[in-house]
């Protein structure tokens, strides 16, 4: 549990590239993203925000699961 | 129980801020025109509106010569709802220069696109022009509905501003809880206060995570690349690596005092990086972003009373949610360190 931290953070690291290099000229994306004056930008950010927060939680449970485990044991 | 109440706040908050910012519509303007450049004698153009009316029978539509003065023009068809077709008349020996697109009506106030149409034919000064001005006062300057304000480039996606900058917000609060947390260790040894920094930074670092991801999506939108090379940009992701830095760290020194020590002079380093990095050098430098370089955060168009009514709130929301993640975090370390360490903290 202890290297897979690190692992896990390490791993969000390495995925920066990606954000820094992709880029395109007018593509299906933006013309999806573009319409209705942009409001698809928002519901992705929402998005973005609930189910980054639930992974956390997610891993959150996980720890607590193995805590309860330990301690019943 | 008693304590429970500023949970309730933040979940109300929260529900506040979520049915505010996707329910209010946005505010009239003009979006563009479908040709730029204008040639000497009568242009017909199209002008591209969002949610103006146009059927409103005081319906006006300018070129701003100057600061004071207008350049009439009819307003030939509505093309469609949000689509009207307006001629007007370059005089003689007009200068070559930018006209913004003014559109006035009772209900929507005055609206504003800046350096729509180009004169690039005529002469280089305008002493010898013979303007066709129009007396006209545009007298109702604002929108009369209750609104989120239209921008140009961004449009709806301004409403990111209750998600994206909260983010920050709460990342500063949580960061700053590290501080006083790895201080008040250095002072008195007390390894509850070391917990209390490392859930802090663990937390944190999630918000952090947030903050660039939808940072980067509302950039591709609004600027037109994932990652620009921005001051403010650079700055955050650097951040980023240097509170992952931390938590590595941490898992790299087996002795526990001395593990504690080292986290807590290397936080200190870095929450005045952060500060450096966030809130200093971008304010010395050119950015794209708002707040930084020659854009001010705050001015009155970017934060005007509706969103301000719906901004604070945001952010106290996010940051109760970040405080409480935080000490859910911090409890689940005290009962790991008490259960596997025998240790009361």
């Amino acid at each position: 549990m202890k290297t897979f931290k690190p692992l896990f953070l390490f791993s969000i690291v390495m995925m920066t590239p990606f954000f820094l290099s992709a880029q395109g000229a007018k593509s299906v994306l933006e013309e999806t993203f573009f319409s209705s004056g942009k409001m698809p930008v928002v519901l992705s950010v929402v998005l973005i925000i609930l189910l980054g927060l639930v992974i956390y939680i997610a891993l959150l449970n996980k720890k607590v699961n193995k805590l309860e485990k330990d301690i019943n044991k | 129980m008693r304590h429970l109440w500023w949970k309730v706040l933040c979940g109300l908050l929260l529900a506040y801020i979520t049915v505010f910012s996707l329910t209010v519509p946005l505010g009239p303007g003009v979006i563009g025109v479908d040709q730029a450049a204008l040639t000497s004698g009568e242009n017909t153009r199209l002008i591209q509106t969002y949610n103006a009316h146009l059927d409103a029978a005081d319906l006006q539509v300018f070129l701003g010569v100057d600061d004071s003065s207008y350049l009439c023009t009819e307003i030939l068809e509505i093309v469609e709802h949000d689509l009207v077709k307006v001629s007007f008349t370059l005089p003689e020996n007009a200068p070559n220069k930018s006209f913004n697109v003014l559109m006035n009506n009772a209900t929507d106030g005055t609206m504003f696109f800046p350096n729509a149409f180009r004169y690039a034919e005529g002469s280089s000064s305008s002493e010898n022009t013979a303007w066709d001005i129009c007396t006209v006062s545009v007298e109702n300057q604002f929108n009369t509905a209750f609104s989120i304000p239209f921008q140009p480039i961004i449009y709806e996606s301004i409403r990111n501003l209750m998600f994206h900058v909260p983010m920050w917000f709460t990342m500063f609060f949580l960061m700053g809880i590290g501080l006083v947390a790895s201080i008040r260790y250095l002072a008195k040894g007390d390894v509850s206060m070391d917990l209390k920094a490392l859930a802090s930074v663990q937390v944190g670092l999630v918000f952090c995570v947030l903050g660039l991801i939808t940072g980067s999506v509302w950039a591709r939108f609004t600027w037109g690349a994932w990652w620009v090379n921005d001051p403010q940009l650079n700055g955050a992701l650097v951040t980023f690596l240097i509170y992952v830095a931390y938590i590595i760290l941490r898992n790299s020194i087996e002795d526990d005092q001395k593990r504690a020590r080292i986290a807590a002079v290397f936080n200190i380093f870095a929450f005045v990086i952060l500060f450096v990095l966030l809130m200093v050098l971008p304010r010395f430098s050119e950015s794209l972003h708002p707040g930084k370089g020659g854009n001010p955060a705050f001015n009155k168009y970017d934060l005007d009373n509706t969103l301000r009514m719906v901004f604070y709130p945001a952010v106290i929301a996010w940051i109760l949610l970040g405080y409480w993640i935080y000490q859910l975090r911090l409890r689940l370390h005290r009962i790991e360190k008490k259960y596997y360490y025998h240790e009361n903290v």
